[in-house]
């Protein structure tokens, strides 16, 4: 069966308020699971999270291998074993320090552990909560968070005796829940970008067609959480077999639905197929399929979206209680550094219809740039930019020359080096702030420079801006003249930055992998006197 | 599925080893049913019969019969 099907059947247990431990136990993964290595530093037992978790991240694609460190109040790491993620979990009451003293002790570790690994580190918090860390690729797992949602039901000193934890039952499963579906994911892949809804049945009750826009009753809980995830920057999507115009009287209509139609940034209504219509939605987002979402209450329209694209996760909306559940418990949603890029990205997607018609009205593209008063702010080793950079690298696709995918850690590390740079691009014009949309990580050579990474927002593609970007960034760390290599690397979808690059260097690419010299600086690209390019942080 | 029954796959499952129906599952016997893993048990025995044990009754608790006597009383009560 099509692994996303095959999930549906999970949900009902894992997206329960409380799910029942044999219940748990008899759900059956039969779908490949990604091994990931996970290092545990303690000094309170993991066992019992690590005995729940399994099939919440069995769901999110991860079966888990684990290590563990001995049992250390200092946490000195002597026992050090690197792994794709470290997990810190600490009983906070064996610590004498408090508050800010606390904190700086641990971050004190915690830098002495990052110095061990570029991996990304969860550390937890007391169920008092106040632990605050700011170090790159170090996140604070909120024990707090599911302590002040569980109350009383959180703690339970039976077991403290015999088993070294004052976790109840309850709580240990819930901690499970929220590694295993929404923090290590996180901490693993990409965010989701995009959530698709079905409307009849999914987002009210009712059926539009049927019974009129009056007759339907609003599902207000869900509809104020996709207003939510849209103004954290989530595009929300609408697709439905419905009369397009019976959807918008529906809206101007109801205005005590809490989803606006300025809350939605693409939507497919009609009558064919919702694959067609999510592939729609996700043309005019410009992301793949595999980053979107999709709820619908109809089991037959799920079936056929997976036939089509498998990728595509899939949330049966059985009721309003189980679309608002899976809208917290949904791996990839939670955003682990939410930035001014998420805020403004639904802005700057409205703004592109007019960018399209300002192109076509343009004599060429540096008429359009200039009509646009289009500006450039680039930047090098800002250090502000380290989670955008990483998430540029995790996230981007299509315009990733290297596909390196840098955890935040080894951006920090690389920002860090005396012989490499890490360059920054943030576009706006006279439409909408863009936001930082471009990366490139360089470092020096004996004959010049290489481009180690290059990734652009595929929202920032056809505008002619490539050239630019890294024209003005090879200038600024190259100024003398001498060779700049280009390494790239054939992916699925990456084709888009090989052929910029066979284009920008003049040749062709013979090799699926492999490297390019340029001699630097070439003849000066005429687009760059059509933007404005601003620098700050300079070296 | 009756108490007995749900009992023994609650053991299965916690200590991922299959028990012969009728025989009784004793701690002292099972190498696996150690100190973190009895408390997997007793989280779980309360999960599947929505019952609260006291600290003495989860002392007594290192039997499948032991367990099911708590789990009827709790239910007679």
């Amino acid at each position: 069966m099509i692994p996303s099907l095959a999930r549906l059947d999970w949900q009902a247990t894992l997206f329960a308020p409380r799910p029942k431990r044999l219940d748990l136990a008899a759900l059956r993964d039969d779908w490949p699971l990604r091994p990931v290595r996970v290092r545990i530093h303690r000094n309170t037992p993991f066992d019992y999270v690590a005995a729940a978790w399994e099939p919440f991240l069995a769901y999110a694609g991860y079966r888990a291998e684990i290590s563990q460190g001995a049992y250390d109040d200092s946490l000195s790491f002597a026992d050090f074993e690197d792994a794709d993620l470290h997990v810190v979990w600490l009983d906070h009451e064996r610590f004498r320090l408090e508050g800010e003293s606390r904190s700086a002790w641990l971050t004190g570790r915690l830098e002495a552990l990052r110095r061990l690994t570029h991996a990304p580190i969860l550390v937890a918090d007391s169920p008092a909560g106040g632990l605050a860390i700011e170090l790159p690729g170090v996140k604070v797992f909120p024990v707090s968070a599911v302590a002040a949602e569980m109350g009383d039901a959180f703690r339970d000193n039976r077991l403290a005796g015999v088993g070294a934890t004052t976790l109840s039952g309850p709580a240990i499963i819930q901690l499970a829940r929220e590694l295993g579906m929404r923090w290590i994911p996180a901490c693993l892949e990409p965010a989701l970008k995009a959530v698709a809804v079905d409307l009849d049945q999914t987002l009210y009750a009712g059926v539009l067609g049927e019974d009129g826009p009056e007759a339907l009753t609003p599902y207000l809980d869900l509809q104020r959480r996709l207003v939510a995830l849209a103004e954290d920057g989530v595009f929300i999507a609408l697709i439905s077999k419905n009369v397009p115009e019976d959807v918008d009287a529906l809206f101007a209509r109801r205005q005590d639905f809490s989803l606006r139609p300025h809350h939605v940034a693409a939507r497919s209504i009609g009558w064919s197929d919702k694959a067609q219509g999510l592939l729609q939605v996700a043309d005019s987002l410009r992301i793949a399929p595999d980053a979107i979402l999709f709820l619908d209450d109809n089991l037959g329209e799920l079936a056929s979206v997976a036939s089509v694209l498998p990728e595509t996760a899939l949330v049966h909306a059985a009721d309003p209680v189980r679309s608002l559940a899976a809208l917290r418990w949904s791996p990839g949603l939670l955003r682990l550094s939410a930035d001014a890029a998420d805020a403004v990205r639904l802005r700057d997607l409205a703004a592109n219809a007019e960018r399209t018609n300002a192109l076509h009205r343009a004599a060429d593209v540096q008429d359009y740039l200039r009509e646009l008063d289009t500006r450039l702010a680039l930047a090098v080793d800002d250090p502000t930019a380290v989670a955008r950079v990483h998430e540029l690298s995790g996230k981007t696709n299509q315009f990733n020359l290297g596909l390196r995918r840098f955890s935040e850690a080894e951006v920090a590390a690389w920002r860090g080096r005396s012989d490499g740079w890490i360059v920054t691009a943030h576009l706006s014009d006279r439409l909408s702030d863009s936001g930082l949309i471009a990366m490139i990580m360089l470092e020096k050579t004996e004959r010049g420079v290489a481009v180690a990474e290059l990734c652009i927002s595929c929202r920032a593609l056809g505008r002619g801006l490539e050239d630019v970007i890294v024209a003005a960034a090879l200038d600024r760390v190259a100024p003398e003249p001498g060779q700049v290599t280009f390494h790239y690397v054939s992916g699925p979808r990456n084709q888009p930055a090989r052929d910029w690059l066979e284009r920008f260097a003049g040749q062709v690419l013979a090799k699926p992998d492999g490297a390019v010299d340029l001699a630097w600086p070439p003849a000066r690209s005429p687009l760059l006197s059509a933007v404005q390019i601003v620098w700050k942080g300079m070296p | 599925m009756s108490v007995e029954a749900t009992l023994r796959r609650v053991l299965e499952t916690v200590l991922k080893q299959s028990f012969p129906t009728g025989e009784d599952v004793c701690r002292s016997r099972v190498p696996q049913w150690d100190s973190l893993k009895h408390v997997e048990v007793l989280f779980a025995v309360e999960d599947a019969f929505d019952i609260r044990l006291s600290e003495e009754e989860m002392a007594q608790a290192d039997s499948l019969s032991a367990l099911a006597a708590l789990v009827e009383t709790h239910h007679a009560s």
